[in-house]
């Protein structure tokens, strides 16, 4: 027999736990002198990977909040110029848990990094001149530098295992598309980004209802050599 | 004595103020929206042929636009940098905005300088931390994803998905335009119509290459409802004229 009041009964409880299950971890960051730090940051990684991330940014006392599920928590504490800390955590009850950073001795230093390889959805970008050398002289030696691409002797191209169908130069396709002529012939200087495209369709309209096998490489050119001349000269001496 | 512990006290905050950092990004318009404006355009039979071919050519030749951000313990300003950009008239951009950014993380503001309305000032947005992960160029980055609702010209509110990616490694809740507030820097921004992507991370620099803009006390700051109202009033305006 089902009555209609027991699911509400089930309903209430359900929820109920739910937010009885959230319990609050506080506490204030300071450094080893004691003094507290503002804009550090914590971040509680669930160990199941279906439940939300929470975070915390300390106010100006140093104080943070999070509010967690009583599930196991990895908590991470960064504060730039601070060595990081880590620690797992399962809260039964509300906790106060103050936290003691440790200042870094290199943090002065300049740091600079640059992004040679950005990846989107569909879509690999290589900016070429962070991963070469100089040396190259034609597309198929840039390209043997990437991550991923692969170049047989026939002048075909690999991308982490798939070949890509279409060539095209500054969105255009380069003679028949094919990628042979392109790889021997583009000379390396003039190459300025790689683009790969997965999943490419000539209409842009079609490319969320089909699924196609095409992956294109899009080659971006500097912006002084647009016009290169391509082809190599031979010169040969007779014994004569 | 006195003036020992002021000394030690000046320099010892002095030698505390090493959070600091510029990073350049680029943001492009995505593909997907490019080729649906152009189609929609097509279909569109109020628009002259001429016009119409002017616009697409316009979208197709989209160039990217650059950013930076410049931040320091408590405050960053985001702004365009129009040195890379070509001299050839009009070009049209990532959409991703023109606007510099203020933030400061002790007042809590977020300030748009914005050339018609002065300074338009923003709601933090509510972020949502999923699990996913990815690497952006080698650092590894958490998936935040928001609602963010805009006002659009016409006079009507609008929704947009926002994805962002943010680096834990690089703990300061910065990023570009008003998408920050996360437990790390945001090095990558998706919306319907751009992406905009971080390309360099320079950790403490030269302090004179620090280019922060603050916004005085004394300016005028209207929130984003108020600025609302006067681009509906200005719009009515314009069509009275």
């Amino acid at each position: 027999m089902r009555k209609p009041y027991q699911f509400f009964i089930l309903l209430f409880i359900f929820f109920n736990s739910q937010s009885y299950a959230q319990k609050i971890l506080s506490g204030v960051i300071t450094d080893s002198l004691d003094k507290p730090l503002t804009s550090a940051n914590l971040l509680a990684v669930p160990k199941d990977s279906l439940q939300e991330v929470k975070f915390s940014i300390t106010d100006q006392k140093g104080r943070y909040h999070l509010s967690l599920k009583s599930m196991p928590y990895t908590v991470t504490v960064n504060y730039l110029g601070y060595a990081k800390k880590k620690f797992n955590i399962k809260l039964h009850k509300d906790l106060v848990k103050n936290i003691v950073l440790q200042e870094k001795a290199e943090s002065l230093e300049e740091v600079v990094l640059e992004m040679p390889m950005v990846v989107k959805k569909d879509t690999i970008i290589y900016n070429v001149n962070k991963l070469i050398t100089r040396e190259e002289r034609k597309l198929k030696d840039v390209l043997k530098k990437l991550p991923g691409v692969e170049v047989d002797k026939d002048g075909g191209i690999t991308i982490n295992g798939k070949k890509v169908t279409t060539m095209l130069v500054e969105n255009k396709k380069f003679f028949n598309g094919g990628t042979n002529l392109a790889v021997d012939n583009i000379p390396a200087d003039a190459v300025k980004q790689v683009v790969v495209l997965d999943n490419y369709n000539e209409i842009a309209m079609l490319k969320d209802f089909q699924e196609s096998e095409e992956m294109a490489m899009n080659i971006k050119l500097e912006d002084d050599k647009k016009n290169f001349i391509f082809g190599d000269i031979v010169a040969g001496l007779g014994n004569d | 004595m006195k003036k020992i512990i002021l000394l030690l006290c000046i320099s010892s905050s002095l030698f505390s103020y090493a959070q600091s950092g510029i990073i350049n990004y680029t943001a492009q318009m995505n593909l997907q929206h490019q080729k649906e404006f152009i189609e929609e355009l097509k279909k569109d039979e109020k628009v002259t042929m001429s016009v119409k071919q002017q616009v697409i050519d316009l979208y197709k030749n989209a160039e990217p636009d650059y950013f930076e951000l410049h931040f320091n313990e408590s405050e960053s300003y985001y702004f365009k940098d129009e040195s890379l950009k070509k001299e050839e008239g009009y070009t049209m951009g990532s959409k991703a905005g023109q606007m510099p950014f203020y933030t400061n993380t002790y007042t809590n503001v977020i300030i748009e300088d914005n050339r018609i309305f002065s300074f338009i000032s923003h709601e933090p947005l509510d972020w949502k931390i999923t699990n996913e992960q990815k690497n952006i160029g080698d650092v590894a980055c958490f998936k935040a994803t928001t609602t963010e609702t805009l006002y659009s010209r016409q006079g009507n509110f609008y929704d947009r998905n926002i994805v962002a990616w943010f680096a834990p490694e690089y703990p300061v809740e910065f990023g570009p335009s008003n998408y920050s507030g996360l437990p790390g820097l945001v090095l990558e921004v998706e919306r319907k119509e751009f992406t905009i992507t971080a390309t360099k991370i320079n950790l403490n620099p030269n302090e004179d290459r620090l280019k922060i803009k603050c916004v005085d006390k004394d300016e005028k700051i209207t929130s984003q409802k108020e600025s609302y109202k006067k681009i509906a009033e200005m719009m009515k305006d314009r069509k009275k004229n």
